[in-house]
């Protein structure tokens, strides 16, 4: 009975869904059946954005409101151009406020509220049922809400409601994200999924056309009298050419934001709501504004972009170059590029604008609160004469760097970055200053002294600060000798070899310093140095400061052999030959000489040497890398015995770089990255040279492991590999044997032997194995049974390519034709 | 090395301050306990064979023997010796070898050696430099006050105050200023009066223990007047804690201050005044 009834209950649910016309309708927006990228529906409404008549400008034209922070929390708006507070209002909102033509609206206990934005008084409220506010615009008299349903993510809602009475006028359901919208001349522009824009109708509600991204993102849409633009890093507008929308469109305007800190898009996104009190998000933004150009093209407005990351603005030409930075006193939490330059406001409550040449202020008006968020529109904002003089590009980028705001390192180091790229020669001076500042933190210290090395000009600020030597009276510190002495070597600056013999002499130089030191003076030296390197050598040959070691004796007793020409190994043998040198320099000198000897011995005649000079590689190969470590185990497993002294856990050090062409390294990285693995690391790995390639740079990495290495699976007996599988084979429990040749999709699928009864059997060749489908296999499935191992390490050399053929059990026996003996059929 | 040093060592070592003091220490004893194979007398060429002759006991007592004769060839003969790279012990040795010298020739030497790398071979040539008589070997000790270790800072700072250096009291008062203890000792030893306001400004800044030694050499001295020595009683009793109560009373008893009775009465009135257990910060009376 019961049966019966649910099954009448079904009959009845479909003919209802037969009769609503589920699947022949068209929804009115947001379908999935939708037709996107329909060109002469785009075009149709671009035309119609484009000759829309311009609508009038709100009556204040220039006005910020914000949110304050503090214990009463209150709306306020200001009026920037009579530098004044225009109305205030108590309001606990829950979302930042958001200025809607002469409207300015927020969100308080659910429900959305218009203010008046000339006198503050409350023009609208409209009920949001639950569905989270996640921004909305307005156009005709009408606002447009993107919100989320409370419960599940993947459904968000558009509500049209009447901007004088917030009477609902319509409400369209997404699946899916759905973005704050633009509204403009009758057309509500809403991103949708991150890749879609729907364009519709603002009376009706239904969707006219789609922009559906081939391969970017729309993560904001911003509609106005200019014409509609949407996009994510990059700026497309909206036009016929909208129904093409890739990254190849020619008509788009990229931005290099990619290598800023924090990566920030063109807009704010569309998809996260803008919270009412304090946060970070908003703080790293770029401001622009977007300019038509012909019929489908788009560029920066003024050819200029701003970009903020909290306390610091840099502003680019539309190129990339670099016009001026500034430190500001506090964190920027909106702004909005205008002709006349960068508008800002701090949370602080200050508003500033900065000239679009220079930075210089051109207005700085107090709020006269503390606010936790704000949203500007000051199109027309004219500043005043200059209030602060202008800061010149360089002292700009330097006063970041030297910043002590430990939360905004990324964007001093691209301070840094960016100031080692111009070739003043006082920039190596500044660079060195950051590098020295106690206050630095490390990771900035790195890319100082990545930076550094790459300077050509300035030198000589390098051979100067070579001079510094460390005073207990007079409180000075030594010369950053790790960072000093290979950018010498990396610019071949000769000079300074006197200077680095001096710190040679010094006691005061640190240990750690020593092997780059040592190695500068070998580099950088000639036949001078050999005796200052040889007295040096002959001091310290015995004494224990250098017992544990060794590193810079070595290099010594290297530079002597390299510049002592015939001289030299029977110099450096009479270092050794007495018994005197600790046993790791003997070792050392034995080594540098027994080559040598050799070299000599068999040295064949210079033509023939020549002839067998080999072309530089392309590429430094992970062998030669493996190389130079091997060569330099000792000094990385000093530093890595101290490592596990303060992480026995430790299981391996991995060590990643740059390698320059010429064998020099930079931008060094380490895992794990606690100061004192770096500290003693850094200086050095930094010092290893790499065998010369051709390749500009490349990116290599070192992994060195610390954990006896599994033993590597011994072949069988029978020669026979073993496989993962073997060991779990190994543990099945022999009194349930699988089925025999039954393949498992066949207990698990029902509709197996359905499928199998409309595929033809293949042919069976071999007597066990059971007639199955012979799927093939997926392009994804034949890498993962033959991919060789994804990385090479030092500990784990690289194996041998794995076989090209998809990897057999064990028992597999020789070659089936294809589809009958795969891995994938079972076996007995 | 003089035995007030030695003990000096020992108290550092004690408080774990300086193992390259010890080190010294030790092979300054290892000295006297080993054999003197060669005599002084031996021929420098004889000597300088010994220094080779890689026999450990040769070799010391050469070193020692050297530096006993003294003279442009002996002293040379060690420089040489140390220039050569030697095990720890050797090298200090000789280095304290060419103190005995007491010549300009030693000082070359010494002042060379400066700037060796470990912290223990550089004590060794300060307090050999110190037994070495002659402005120029003040200026070089004074040179040992800008070492990053404290154990040079200190040797140099002590002798400079018991060699009566007065033309390094600037950087005296420097280290003084820096937190060197032995500084304060060797400042209380050669500091005229009106230069004790800068050291009392000091005062209440820098640990008391510190300035105890320099205190307690100005009142000890007897160029220093009556009214200067109760100004610093005062002072001190103005920091009325309990460290310098003991050293108020520990002073009262020293038999200099039989001779100043006023000076004895307010070391014994500032003492009594200091209270035993002083209340903590805070409190209330």
């Amino acid at each position: 009975m019961i049966a019966r009834s649910s099954r009448a209950a079904s009959w009845i649910a479909l003919c209802a869904l037969a009769a609503s016309g589920c699947g022949a309708a068209i929804a009115p927006a947001f379908d999935a059946r939708f037709e996107d990228n329909d060109e002469a529906r785009i075009a149709a409404i671009a035309g119609e954005l484009a000759h829309a008549q311009a609508q009038a400008a709100p009556a204040t034209a220039n006005l910020l409101v914000a949110t304050t922070y503090g214990a009463e929390p209150a709306l306020i708006a200001y009026d920037l151009s009579q530098a004044r507070v225009a109305w205030r209002v108590p309001l606990a909102a829950e979302t930042r406020p958001e200025l809607l033509g002469d409207l300015v609206v927020a969100t308080a206990a659910g429900k959305l509220i218009g203010f008046d934005a000339a006198t503050g008084q409350p023009r609208v409220q409209a009920d949001l049922d639950g569905c989270a506010y996640l921004g909305a615009a307005s156009d005709q008299g009408r606002i447009f809400v993107a919100c989320q349903p409370a419960g599940p993510k993947h459904e968000a809602r558009l509500l049209a409601c009447d901007a004088q009475s917030g009477r609902r006028l319509w409400q369209r359901s997404a699946h899916g994200e759905i973005g704050r919208p633009a509204a403009y001349a009758g057309i509500v522009l809403v991103p949708w999924q991150r890749q879609s824009l729907s364009l519709i109708d603002a009376r009706s509600g239904r969707e006219r056309a789609r922009v559906r991204s081939r391969d970017d993102v729309i993560d904001w849409v911003r509609a106005g009298a200019g014409g509609a633009f949407f996009g994510h890093r990059a700026l497309y507008r909206l036009s016929a050419a909208s129904a093409r929308v890739s990254r190849d469109d020619p008509g788009r305007a990229s931005l290099p934001s990619e290598r800023l800190p924090g990566e920030p898009a063109a807009q704010a996104s569309a998809f996260s709501p803008e919270p009412a009190g304090r946060s970070a998000r908003g703080r790293i933004a770029l401001y622009l504004e977007p300019e038509a150009i012909g019929d489908d093209g788009v560029r920066l407005a003024r050819d200029r972009y701003y970009f903020v990351f909290y306390r610091y603005v840099f502003a680019f030409d539309a190129n990339g170059t670099l016009r001026f930075s500034r430190v500001l006193a506090h964190d920027v939490i909106a702004g909005q590029a205008v002709a006349a330059g960068l508008v800002l406001v701090q949370d602080s409550g200050e508003a500033l604008l900065l000239s679009e040449q220079d930075g210089s202020e051109r207005m700085h008006l107090a709020i006269g609160a503390a606010l936790a968020s704000a949203a500007l529109r000051a199109p027309s904002l004219q500043g005043v004469q200059a209030a602060t003089p202008p800061v010149p590009l360089e002292r700009g980028l330097t006063e970041i760097a030297l910043d002590t705001d430990s939360r905004l390192v990324p964007a001093r180091a691209y301070a840094v970055q960016t100031l080692a790229k111009l070739d003043a020669p006082e920039v190596t001076r500044e660079l060195l200053d950051i590098y020295a500042q106690s206050v630095t933190p490390p990771e900035l210290k790195r890319v100082a002294a990545d930076a550094l090395r790459t300077r050509r000009s300035g030198l000589e600020y390098l051979i100067d600060a070579l001079m510094a030597r460390y005073d207990f009276l007079e409180q000075t510190r030594p010369a950053p000798l790790a960072v000093i002495a290979p950018a010498l070597v990396d610019a071949h600056d000769t000079r300074a070899v006197p200077h680095l013999l001096e710190r040679l002499a010094d006691h005061e130089t640190p240990p750690s310093a020593l092997p780059v030191l040592v190695h500068a003076i070998v580099e950088l030296g000639d036949s001078s140095v050999v005796t200052p390197l040889l007295d040096w050598l002959r001091l310290y040959r015995n004494d224990s400061s250098f017992a544990d070691q060794p590193e810079a004796l070595i290099e010594a007793a290297r530079g002597v052999l390299v510049h002592g020409g015939s001289e030299g190994p029977a110099l450096l043998a009479s270092i050794a030959q007495d018994g005197r040198a600790n046993p790791a320099l003997a070792s050392g000198i034995a080594s540098l000489l027994a080559p040598a000897t050799a070299a000599t011995a068999a040295a064949p005649p210079p033509e023939t040497v020549a002839a067998k000079v080999e072309p530089l590689p392309e590429k430094l190969a992970q062998e030669a890398i493996d190389s130079v470590f091997a060569e330099h185990i000792d000094d990385l497993r000093a530093c890595a015995i101290d490592e596990i002294g303060r992480n026995p856990q430790l299981a391996q050090l991995r060590i990643a770089f740059i390698a320059e062409s010429n064998g020099a390294t930079h931008a060094l990285s380490f895992a794990p990255n606690t100061p004192e693995l770096v500290d003693c690391l850094y200086a050095k790995v930094s010092a290893y040279r790499f065998p010369h390639f051709r390749s500009g740079r490349q990116v290599a990495a070192y992994t060195f492991s610390l954990r006896p290495r599994e033993q590597p699976q011994a072949p069988a007996e029978d020669g026979a590999e073993h496989h993962f599988w073997d060991f779990y084979a190994a543990k099945a429990d022999p009194a349930q044997p699988w089925p025999e040749g039954e393949p498992w999709w066949r207990t698990h699928q029902w509709l197996a032997p359905m499928l199998e009864r409309s595929t033809p059997a293949p042919a069976a060749t071999n007597a066990a194995s059971k007639p199955a489908p012979t799927p093939e296999p997926s392009p994804q499935q034949v890498p993962m049974a033959t991919a060789a191992p994804a990385t090479t390490t030092a500990s784990n050399p690289p194996a041998a390519p794995a076989p090209a053929t998809p990897a057999t059990p064990p028992a597999q026996q020789p070659a089936a034709p294809e589809g009958e003996d795969a891995w994938w059929v079972p076996k007995k | 090395m003089s035995a007030r040093d030695e003990t000096h060592c020992v108290a550092r070592q004690t408080f774990g301050l300086g193992r390259q003091c010890f080190a010294v220490l030790v092979a300054a004893c290892l000295g006297l306990l080993a054999p003197r194979v060669v005599h002084a007398g031996a021929p420098v060429a004889k000597l300088s064979a010994d220094l080779a002759s890689g026999d450990a006991t040769k070799t010391a007592a050469a070193i020692d023997a050297l530096g006993e004769r003294g003279g442009h060839d002996a002293v040379a003969a060690l420089a040489a010796f140390i220039r050569a790279g030697q095990p720890d012990p050797l090298a200090d040795r000789a280095l304290t070898a060419l103190g005995a010298a007491r010549s300009p020739e030693a000082l070359d030497a010494l002042a060379a050696m400066m700037r060796h790398r470990r912290a223990g071979a550089r004590i060794a040539v300060f307090g050999s430099i110190a037994r070495i008589p002659g402005e120029r070997a003040n200026a070089l000790l004074a040179e040992g006050l800008r070492d990053s270790d404290a154990g040079v800072r200190g040797v140099c700072a002590r002798n400079l105050g018991e060699r009566r250096a007065r033309s390094q009291i600037e950087p005296l008062f420097r280290a003084f200023e820096r937190g060197v203890p032995e500084a304060a000792v060797a400042v209380g030893r050669i500091a005229v009066a009106s230069e004790l306001a800068r050291f009392h400004a000091r005062l209440g800044q820098a640990p008391v223990q510190n300035m105890l030694g320099g205190y307690e050499q100005l009142l000890l001295r007897a160029d220093i007047d009556e009214a200067t020595k109760l100004d610093i009683v005062a002072r001190l009793g103005e920091v009325a804690s309990l460290s310098v109560k003991r050293f108020l009373e520990r002073m009262q008893v020293d038999p200099s201050f039989k001779t100043q009775a006023r000076v004895q009465r307010s070391l014994v009135d500032t003492a009594r005044r200091i209270d035993e257990h002083p209340k903590p910060a805070g409190a209330t009376p």
